[in-house]
């Protein structure tokens, strides 16, 4: 008869065994030598039935407790020696982290567009719904409608654009024409605005081209006043350039409205000097505007404005020639991207 | 117009500083452009370096002769000693002297100097010196009667502000130093001086009509015609006070004569002439229209040729003006010229502005006359002409005048009503102050219950002739920035139509896909057509052609969007710039028998360089027609449809087998492809160049209406099944695509090329192709049985149809 096995031992060295295994092949190896069928352990375990039996319930739960305490430490050692593995595989795999990443395309809207959508998101929202009308235009619509007769110093070869062998065909001198377009096919009240391509007989020089853009917009309704035009434009100055704007309104003259005003709206370049910019010519329309498209004048008011985008977007972006806006050099375009 | 404000503030001079004033004229709607100070500087007391002296002595330089040593009396204790270089200095002068420390009208401070070793203690001054004339010939010889030592400022008006006005097409009246004093009187209230049209004593002998006779045959193009006659003129230098005046209002002297006629036209805004009657052939004046070739030698001995749309002022002979614009040398007035015919006449406006442009000679007084100036304003200007020459010139007036003129207009009151004025500004304005501007305005006002009858002065008559006319008056005189803002109260935020939010939409979509938006020139050059190798049959060489083009390369409208954006690739490339892509959405032109224009839209883009590349792990693939049908693509899901390429020919200026239609369903909505070698070379540019171009309306068209139906793609499996195939190798992968689709409905809803093999694996003249089906039915999950019996359909009409052999 031999002395009960000295348990406490066996799982002392079990246990030693398994933390001292360095990687996971040693822990695999350690445990098939302190817990594989033929390691004392169970070779203690499977002869329980050969002890006395006053010895064998004691044994028997020591040794289950034993064989239980080394298998929480291997499972506990082979995670972190996995861990431990992972990480040094995944720190192997180091890359340079500031390399360029995959060239996904990023292009660019002309800033011309740019401010376009703004302006048209702005007077969406006031509901001005956008319309427009043709570029080769005829001189009815771009002048005489608007109030403009024959003899005025626009409505010549030196300033506008005839299309060869008519005398009545034009390149449109401003967007206005599209006014009169729109009330001749729409009963008041209308609130329009009418962004677009326009041209003048200008020489090509850092400010000046003989083809352009314009934004136009107006309102008939009952009840319009000079008020609203200046509430109007107002509101839409402060969207465009910021809360803090101001606009001043001077009388000047427009054959198409009346009274006539120039808007200029308050400004600070640059520099920090501060003024007022000329960006918008508007007025209350001409009852002869009216009366050319069939609206009752003593009934209808309205007002209109019109603005260059070009120069917008030149004192917006500090874009020093006109020329630019036109050439297609990718290295003014993707500025604006 | 330049506006000197000592000459304005002799007629009305309000408490306002010159800026104030200017201020003031800008905010009612004179447009001040610029506010120019002549003359002496005024700030730290420079003026008072101005005086007053009387030369006691002049004597010859000891080391110049041109040089005189001058003892000069400034009303000291001591008289200075003062070198002057002018020849006509002499003792006994009273002259203007400049003392050291004075600041001069350039801004150059004066010292003590010392010329040729003699001290000179200050400056004699000549006209020039102090920006009041002309003359530098000499200095300026003063009255005796002024106190040496008196501060030149008091003799002479040393500074001078000068406000440069725009005036507006409607305001010929404020091209007048008159009518902006009547501006000023009513913007500011304060009192007004009325012109003195007084004649002089009519005390030359015989009648006008014993001197000239006048015939206006062209009275369409004349509406009047005034002719006075002053006889025994002494031609000769105008005073000093007429010259400054002109010089400040940017004209120069001529001689007392002529420089009456500037001064009354810049006074009263109607436009004169003198003629030296004794050199009109008749002696006559013949107003008519020029005869087509007619020559005149104008006064700057230009020889200028006029048509029978102008019209001119000719003597019994020839023409001596071309009226309203400029005169010829031969019956100026000039130095000899004793009997003087003064013209003051009203011409047609648009004939006027005609001629000027066809001539390229703009005046003063064609500015006047191009705004239509009314035919009551010549007497008045006469008038005043006629003393000034009598007082300058000495000439003496003949008695009557000859006057041609067609019926004067009439203008009619017009009414304003109280309730309108408030209703159109939005404000009130009480009758009391409307009634009062419009009286400073020159307006005649007779007040109802509700309104005013005004009646329109005729120097407005052109500008007022509606209560809409008057109302503006009323307002800006008043304030447009006393007006308030406020909104309008519109029913509803708008939106974009179909059409615009789907341009939007593709735009943005072309830049996201990483091009850069162009905005081109819509005028090109006629060679476009013949660089782009369209037929000569060609529909797209029917252009919109601009009569008034301002070059050979703006001559037409564009009909496609290609050369604007080749002409910007190649400008790209000449900055060194090897790859790229620009799109622009923009229109053409196609003329139509009315004479407008078709105007379709289109998207159109261009590639060209690598693709990727100069990037560490992408390489750098060149652009091809896959490039521009892969956009096409992307652009197409923009809009909501499926854009698919089907071989050409589509455009002559395309690689011939590398083009191709780009099609929805059976619509064609554009093209892509390679540009064409020929045409590279033709815009000087390098290629390979891909090319795309989408149809607006043709997308739109193809664009689904409604908001899509959901199906049940979730809930069930979709089958994917890779089939393999050799067929012939002239077999479009769409003809492939087209096959699966018909004979896998419905259940195979997707079918995609995903491999090409040409080569050793496959016969000559055969090519592999591999597609990949997605077999699915919505909401229902398919059982092995349907799946392969849609293959095997597929795959049988493959092989009947095409010829195609499965493989694997």
């Amino acid at each position: 008869m031999s002395a009960p096995p000295d348990l406490s031992a066996l799982r002392e060295e079990a246990l030693a065994a398994v933390a001292a295994a360095r990687d996971l092949a040693a822990l695999e190896e350690a445990r098939v030598r302190h817990l594989g069928r033929r390691s004392p352990l169970a070779e203690l375990l499977g002869s329980i039935g050969t002890l006395p039996p006053e010895q064998r319930g004691p044994v028997g739960k020591e040794g289950n407790a034993a064989r239980r305490a080394v298998e929480q430490a291997l499972t506990t050692r082979r995670e972190a020696l996995e861990a431990e593995e992972m990480g040094a595989r995944l720190a192997a795999e180091r890359v340079d982290v500031t390399l360029p990443g995959d060239p996904w395309p990023s292009g660019s809207l002309h800033p011309l567009t740019q401010v376009r959508r703004e302006v048209e998101e702005i007077f969406l929202g006031m509901g001005y719904r956008i319309a427009d009308g043709p570029e080769v235009e005829t001189t009815y619509h771009n002048f005489t409608a608007l109030n403009t007769p024959e003899g005025h110093p626009a409505w010549s070869l030196a300033d506008t654009f005839f299309v060869e062998g008519r005398d009545d065909v034009i390149l449109r001198a401003q967007t206005s024409p599209v006014q009169v377009r729109v009330m001749e096919s729409t009963p008041p009240p209308v609130y329009v605005i009418a962004p677009g391509t326009v041209y003048r007989r200008d020489d090509v020089d850092a400010t000046h081209s003989p083809m352009f853009h314009q934004v136009e917009g107006f309102a008939v309704d009952e009840g319009l006043s000079l008020a609203h035009l200046k509430g109007t434009l107002l509101a839409f100055m402060r969207e465009l350039f910021g809360r803090d704007r101001e606009i001043r309104l001077i009388p000047h003259f427009f054959p198409f409205t009346e009274p006539s005003v120039d808007v200029s709206v308050s400004w600070t370049d640059r520099h920090g000097n501060t003024g007022w910019l000329e960006v918008a010519g508007a007025g209350m329309v001409d009852p002869n505007v009216f009366r050319a498209v069939g609206y009752d004048p003593e009934r209808w008011t309205g007002f209109a404005f019109g603005f260059g985008l070009d120069r917008i977007v030149m004192v917006r972006h500090g874009i020093p020639d006109i020329r630019l806006l036109f050439e297609g050099d990718l290295r003014f375009l993707e500025q604006f991207s | 117009m330049r506006l000197p404000l000592s000459w304005l503030r002799e007629i009305c001079d309000p408490p306002l500083t010159d800026d104030q004033l200017a201020e003031r004229l800008s905010a009612t709607g004179t447009a001040v452009e610029r506010v120019e100070r002549r003359g002496v500087p005024t700030a730290d007391g420079n003026l008072d370096a101005f005086r007053v002296g009387r030369v006691l002595e002049a004597v010859r330089h000891p080391g110049a002769d041109r040089l005189r040593v001058c003892t000069v009396d400034l009303g000291g204790d001591e008289p200075q000693q003062i070198v002057c270089g002018a020849p006509n200095v002499a003792a006994g002068q009273t002259v203007a002297v400049a003392l050291p420390g004075a600041v001069m009208p350039g801004g150059q401070r004066l010292g003590v100097a010392r010329l040729r070793g003699v001290e000179s203690r200050g400056m004699i001054l000549s006209e020039t010196e102090l920006e009041l004339g002309q003359d530098g010939g000499g200095i300026m010889v003063l009255p005796g009667d002024l106190g040496p030592g008196t501060p030149l400022a008091q003799a002479l008006p040393l500074a001078e502000t000068v406000l440069e006005l725009e005036i507006t097409s409607n305001r010929p009246d404020c091209l007048a130093i008159q009518g902006l004093a009547r501006e000023v009187h009513a913007i500011t209230g304060a009192p007004l001086r009325a012109l003195d049209v007084s004649l002089p004593p009519e005390d030359g002998p015989g009648r006008v009509e014993d001197h000239v006779a006048l015939r206006v045959e062209a009275p369409d193009l004349c509406p009047r015609y005034l002719a006075r006659v002053l006889v025994d003129v002494e031609v000769g230098p105008s005073p000093q006070w007429i010259r400054r005046r002109l010089e400040a209002a940017g004209m120069r002297s001529i001689n007392n004569v002529v420089d009456v006629t500037n001064y009354v036209m810049l006074l009263t805004g109607q436009p004169l002439h003198a003629f030296d009657l004794d050199r009109l052939a008749g002696p006559e004046v013949v107003v008519r229209r020029a005869r087509d070739g007619e020559p005149i030698v104008t006064l700057d001995g230009q020889e200028r040729v006029m048509d029978a749309s102008m019209l001119a002022i000719c003597d019994a002979e020839r023409p001596a003006v071309v009226a309203g614009i400029f005169g010829a040398e031969f019956a100026e007035v000039a130095e000899g010229t004793t009997r003087v015919l003064l013209e003051a006449a009203t011409f047609d406006g648009p004939a006027v502005l005609r001629a000027a442009h066809a001539l390229g000679l703009r005046t003063e007084s064609s500015a006047r006359f191009e705004k239509r100036l009314p035919p009551e304003l010549p007497p008045r200007a006469m008038a005043v002409a006629c003393r000034l020459v009598h007082e300058l010139a000495g000439g003496r007036l003949v008695p009557g005048m000859l006057d041609e003129h067609t019926p004067l207009p009439a203008a009619a009151p017009v009414r304003v009503r109280h309730a309108r004025v408030d209703a159109l500004l939005g404000v009130h304005v009480p009758a009391g102050e409307s009634a009062e501007i419009l009286v400073r305005l020159g307006f005649g006002v007779r007040p109802g219950d509700d309104h005013h009858d005004v009646e329109v002065p005729f120097e407005r008559a052109g500008d007022v002739t509606r209560e809409a006319d008057l109302i503006e008056e009323i307002g800006r005189v008043w304030g447009i920035e006393r007006i308030p803002a406020v909104l309008p109260k519109v029913p509803a935020a708008a939106r974009r139509t179909p059409a615009q939010a789907l341009t939007h939409r593709i735009t943005e979509r072309a830049a996201d896909l990483g091009l850069a938006e162009h905005v081109g020139y819509r005028f090109v050059p006629e060679a476009d057509a013949d660089r782009l190798g369209l037929a000569a049959d060609d529909p797209r060489r029917q252009v919109v052609r601009l009569a008034n083009a301002l070059s050979d390369e703006m001559a037409v409208m564009r009909r496609s969007l290609v050369p604007g954006l080749l002409r910007a690739v190649g400008r790209n490339q000449a900055r060194q710039r090897t790859e790229g892509g620009l799109f622009e959405v923009g229109r053409t032109y196609l003329p139509q028998p009315d004479g407008l224009a078709d105007e379709p839209r289109e998207l159109c883009a261009v590639l060209f360089g690598p693709t990727g590349g100069a990037h560490w792990r992408v390489p750098a693939r060149p652009v091809d027609l896959w490039t521009a049908t892969g956009v096409a693509g992307a652009i197409g899901r923009a809009a909501g449809v499926r854009v698919e390429a089907l071989p050409g020919p589509a455009e002559p200026y395309l690689h011939p087998a590398r083009q191709a239609w780009l099609v929805v369903g059976d619509r064609r909505v554009g093209w892509a492809g390679e540009v064409h070698p020929l045409t590279l070379r033709a815009f000087d540019v390098k290629g390979p160049v891909a090319a795309l171009s989408v149809d607006l309306a043709a997308l739109l068209a193809a664009a689904p209406a409604g908001p899509r139906a959901y199906e049940d793609l979730v809930s069930v499996p979709v089958s994917t099944r890779d089939l393999a195939m050799v067929l012939g190798e002239d077999r479009t992968a769409a003809e492939v695509l087209g096959v699966v689709r018909e004979a896998g409905a419905p259940l195979v809803r997707e079918a995609r090329v995903f491999d090409r093999y040409a080569g050793d694996q496959v016969a000559e003249g055969r090519v592999s192709l591999a597609v990949r089906l997605g077999i699915v039915d919505p909401g229902r999950t398919l059982t092995d049985e349907e799946i392969d019996a849609a293959v095997a359909a597929v795959v049988a009409a493959l092989r009947d149809r095409l010829g195609a052999e499965l493989r694997g």
